[in-house]
């Protein structure tokens, strides 16, 4: 009895967690909080006051505009309840957070705050944390930040009336915390149990400005607050820059916010730009070929065969294109576990025995050419996975080599499952029966299709009979989340965070990500029952050796198990004009802006 | 002047579908056959000039190799010429009721003979492009049919029981020809099973697109049978007495014939291109089996189709059928208007 209650817990847990998780990974977009701890114990000073502050930068040219692209139009510019691709990225240049994860060092480090400090509780068992934030700091309309603002953003994120999908990383084990104001400019976090990396929860919580929003969070009018046809006078951040106008369809213009707090190592005013000119394109291709003419200055998450082109042009065309490496998503193929009871097709039933057969799982890894994939899909710009942590994610990187391609392997794997070949080659199950399957993957992406037709022909050399069904995306995650109408699915995940808790609603049984079964109240396997265990372990563990340690068992467990077949990581792509200069892009969303108070403009293409 | 223009036209057409019909044999490699080694491979064109200049009779290939300094890139091994020969043995496949253990051609090169370059599964295009035409040039001439039997059905039973059968008919035309067929026929695919063989599909797509095709012909017909019937030698054969199914069949319906095939020509693309739009989106016949549709559709990769041009093949055979269909469509109009 105290075990179900255990697990319905932290099913209702994880499941609210991965509400904001979902929404992350619909929008291909990471949201969610991330990296790894510091001690609890430790106190975590700005060495400057932005992350990757190691970096070293080039001697600026001031003023200049930037212009980038987006292929998708914002939907609000309220940063509670903002989840578009679009939204966010608008947001990371106009508003500022507690904490930032610095992509270089995959860590969180203090933004805004001047520092973090674990305060001693003698004893008691809430962990408790100092923030001292900076004085003399205003946002971007020249109203000045101090701890209310702190108050009034925790205060309305928290209520659900605003429906923030950042609710929940403001809960810890079903409790939401607690911040107090010591001062004018120093808070105090009470979180109700220890977490492993406590700066995580404020990673992604941009600061809102009191004076503006608090009328309407008071008529419980936050949520529909500040629209897309809110007067840019009447917003404001703490951010580089601030919204000058949006011509919907057309172009969104963001200008120097003269009130940010930021300056560089000569005290010169950041950010450098003057201003950032966004132009809304229908779609990649247009937005490749405005790169490609020098109409457009940056361009991230760029398609293999357009960058290979532009490779070609690059210097004719005074560009500079550069391969990040595996990033943190992946690509994976999993089969439908789920439980079906008896309404639901027989055969699908019948089907599920040969999925639920490990035999049956590893021959699939063994037989998929994931180097073929590598090559043929992604043209060499992709890295063969052996499990779900990517090569990118450095500080979680377990080295586990992905499975040899062998249809010996396969063989014998299935051979020992029960299964046997006819007269004809094709494989027949214990009954006799035909192994035919389907492969179902999102028309949207055409990687993922071809993918799935690569698979079709590695598995047809099995003696299986494969079928690749590409939906649209929508008809795809319904079938996948909802009436389990599939038998195996190709899909991409790892863009929520790069924290192992961000994972935590893929990997835990009860998962609201854990596409594979979903609603599981209790886990039926020993192996699932410890990968539950460690989840739940790393996320309060404070020591990142044995943290790391216990991820790293996560993902020993997910490749000797094999509850999805992990495939690729397709490399970052990213590229700029040259006159760009400090172009630093990283691996982690937003790839080229991340550093945009420090992107300057050349006056000649050097 | 009109029927000799639309006989060519005729026998045009159905030399391309006699050649499609037949892919098993002419097809040099199985549509399906993945060489990842050949993974976008250009043309190997027929030659009869070698590398050194000397002209040979018997045509030949050169095998393909990755061009040492740019591995993404093919070269010719010019070092050895392999012919192309004519009814070359082959693996035994089923074409129809029969087992064919040869095809048409094939060269002894290690790489093969690739006409039209390769996928980027090393899948040979010329074979994909013969099969995959089979089924959407086929598709549209059986949905084509389909809705001129469709449509002079209905426009018979509007002349002959008229009243309320012909006013709820023609209504039914007019509802038919206002609804968005695309969306419709993506609608109704997202209600079948998630993975089907590929003749249910076939056959459901014809089904699908020749259902919705039927309003144009029924009206037509309706309008044929009506100014027929009032001609004076139909009223004299009524007024000798002659049945109504008589004068049906003996007078009237052969009035419609050509605006039958008028109608058949100038359906038949339509549905080829209901059939292509279907598998261009996904939703017709699913990998491996290829579809114009579906072939076509790796060009909205702009900037690979511009750099591997063999690639625009599909679309330029898409093409030279459709406009074979219209030239016969207006051939058959000025026959008729003749």
């Amino acid at each position: 009895m105290k075990d179900s209650d255990n697990c319905f817990r932290m099913a209702a847990r994880s499941a609210r967690v991965g509400c904001l998780l979902s929404v992350a990974w619909i929008c291909l977009f990471g949201c969610s909080p991330s990296p790894e701890a510091p001690s609890a114990d430790s106190k975590v000073a700005a060495a400057s006051s932005s992350p990757g502050a190691t970096e070293t930068y080039e001697e600026p040219e001031v003023g200049g505009r930037l212009v980038v692209a987006l292929t998708s139009e914002p939907r609000t510019f309220n940063p509670a309840t903002g989840v578009s691709q679009a939204t966010l990225i608008l947001l990371s240049l106009t508003h500022r957070g507690l904490m930032a994860l610095d992509p270089m060092s995959q860590e969180i480090r203090p933004s805004l705050a001047v520092s973090w400090t674990a305060v001693p509780t003698d004893g008691e068992d809430f962990p408790l944390y100092r923030i001292d934030l900076p004085r003399d700091l205003k946002f971007s309309d020249g109203e000045p930040f101090d701890a209310d603002d702190v108050l009034f953003t925790i205060e309305a994120i928290l209520d659900e009336r605003v429906g923030s999908p950042q609710l929940q990383t403001l809960m810890v084990d079903d409790e939401p915390i607690s911040v107090t104001a010591i001062d004018s400019h120093t808070v105090q976090v009470r979180l109700p149990s220890p977490v492993a990396d406590p700066g995580m929860l404020f990673e992604s919580l941009y600061i809102l400005p009191e004076h503006l929003l608090r009328d309407d969070f008071e008529r419980g009018e936050l949520a529909s607050a500040w629209g897309t046809e809110t007067s840019p006078s009447e917003l404001a951040g703490l951010g580089p820059f601030r919204l000058a106008s949006y011509r919907p369809g057309e172009r969104i213009v963001l200008e120097r916010n003269p009130h940010y707090f930021q300056r560089d190592d000569q005290d010169r005013a950041l950010p450098y730009l003057d201003e950032i000119v966004v132009l809304l394109l229908t779609d990649m291709q247009s937005s490749l070929l405005r790169f490609e003419a020098g109409e457009v200055d940056v361009l991230s998450n760029v398609p293999v065969d357009g960058f290979q082109r532009l490779q070609v042009v690059a210097e004719e065309r005074g560009l500079q294109m550069r391969d990040l490496g595996a990033g943190a998503a992946y690509e994976f193929l999993f089969f439908n576990l789920n439980d079906l009871g008896t309404e639901s097709r027989s055969e699908l039933i019948a089907k599920q025995s040969w999925f639920r057969s490990l035999g049956f799982r590893k021959a699939i890894s063994h037989a998929v050419d994931r180097q073929g994939i590598v090559d043929l899909v992604y043209n060499g710009k992709a890295t063969s996975l052996g499990t779900h942590v990517s090569p990118g994610k450095s500080r979680w990187f377990v080295d586990i080599e992905p499975p040899e391609t062998s249809l010996t392997q396969a063989k014998e794997h299935l051979a020992r499952a029960g299964f046997r070949w006819s007269e004809k080659g094709r494989l027949l199950d214990s009954g006799g029966a035909e192994v035919k399957l389907s492969i179902a993957t999102n028309s949207s992406n055409p990687r993922r299709v071809q993918t799935a037709t690569l698979i079709q022909e590695d598995l047809s050399k099995l003696g299986m009979e494969v079928q690749v069904v590409s939906l649209e995306f929508g008809a795809l995650l319904d079938r996948v989340t909802n009436s389990f109408d599939y038998e195996i699915a190709l899909l991409g995940l790892g863009r929520g965070g790069v924290d192992p808790s961000s994972d935590l609603n893929v990997w835990h049984s009860s998962g609201s990500n854990h596409l594979w079964h979903l609603g599981v109240d209790c886990p039926t396997t020993e192996w699932e029952r410890r990968i539950d265990e460690l989840m739940e372990l790393q996320k309060s563990e404070l020591d990142f050796a044995k943290r790391k340690e216990l991820y790293g068992e996560v993902q020993r467990l997910v490749f000797e198990n094999q509850p999805v077949v992990t495939l690729v990581a397709p490399n970052v792509l990213v590229g700029a004009n040259k006159r760009i200069g400090n172009f630093s892009p990283t691996i982690f969303e937003p790839t080229i802006l991340w550093n945009v108070e420090r992107l300057y403009r050349r006056s000649d293409r050097p | 002047m009109g029927t000799k223009v639309a006989r060519k036209w005729l026998w045009w057409i159905l030399a391309i579908h006699l050649v499609v019909l037949a892919a098993e044999l002419v097809a040099p490699h199985d549509f399906a056959r993945q060489v990842r080694t050949l993974s976008f491979a250009p043309p190997t064109p027929p030659r009869w000039i070698d590398a050194e200049g000397r002209f040979h009779w018997r045509p030949f290939v050169y095998a393909l190799q990755r061009d040492p300094r740019n591995p993404r890139e093919f070269i010719d091994t010019t070092n050895e010429r392999h012919p192309i020969r004519f009814w070359v043995p082959s693996e035994p496949r089923q074409m129809g009721p029969m087992v064919l253990k040869y095809r048409l051609f094939g060269t002894s090169s290690p790489t093969g003979i690739h006409l039209l370059g390769t996928d980027r599964y090393g899948r040979d295009m010329f074979s994909r492009i013969l099969y995959g035409a089979r089924l959407s040039l086929f598709a549209g001439a059986l949905a084509g049919t389909l809705a001129v039997v469709l449509g002079l059905i209905a426009g018979t039973l509007c002349v002959t029981w008229g009243g309320w059968v012909d006013a709820f008919l023609m209504r039914m035309v007019e509802l038919t020809i206002s609804l968005p067929w695309l969306y419709l026929l993506i609608g109704v695919r997202a209600f079948l099973p998630l993975s089907m063989d590929p003749v249910p599909v076939f056959v459901l797509t014809i089904a699908l697109v020749g259902t919705l095709g039927w309003a144009v012909p029924a009206r037509l017909v309706r309008g044929v049978l009506k100014t027929a019937r009032e001609q004076d030698y139909v009223q004299a054969a009524r007024g000798f007495g002659a049945s109504e199914a008589h004068l049906l069949f003996k007078h009237l319906l052969p009035q419609t014939r050509d605006t039958l095939l008028t109608q058949w020509a100038l359906l038949v693309p339509k549905c080829v291109m209901a059939e292509v739009t279907l598998s261009f989106f996904g939703l017709g016949v699913q990998e491996p089996f290829p579809s114009l549709g579906s072939l076509i559709s790796v060009l909205t990769e702009a900037h690979g189709a511009m750099t591997r041009v063999w690639m625009f093949w599909p679309a330029v055979a898409l093409g030279l059928a459709i406009l074979s269909y219209h030239l016969l469509a207006e051939a058959l109009q000025q026959h008729r208007d003749v």
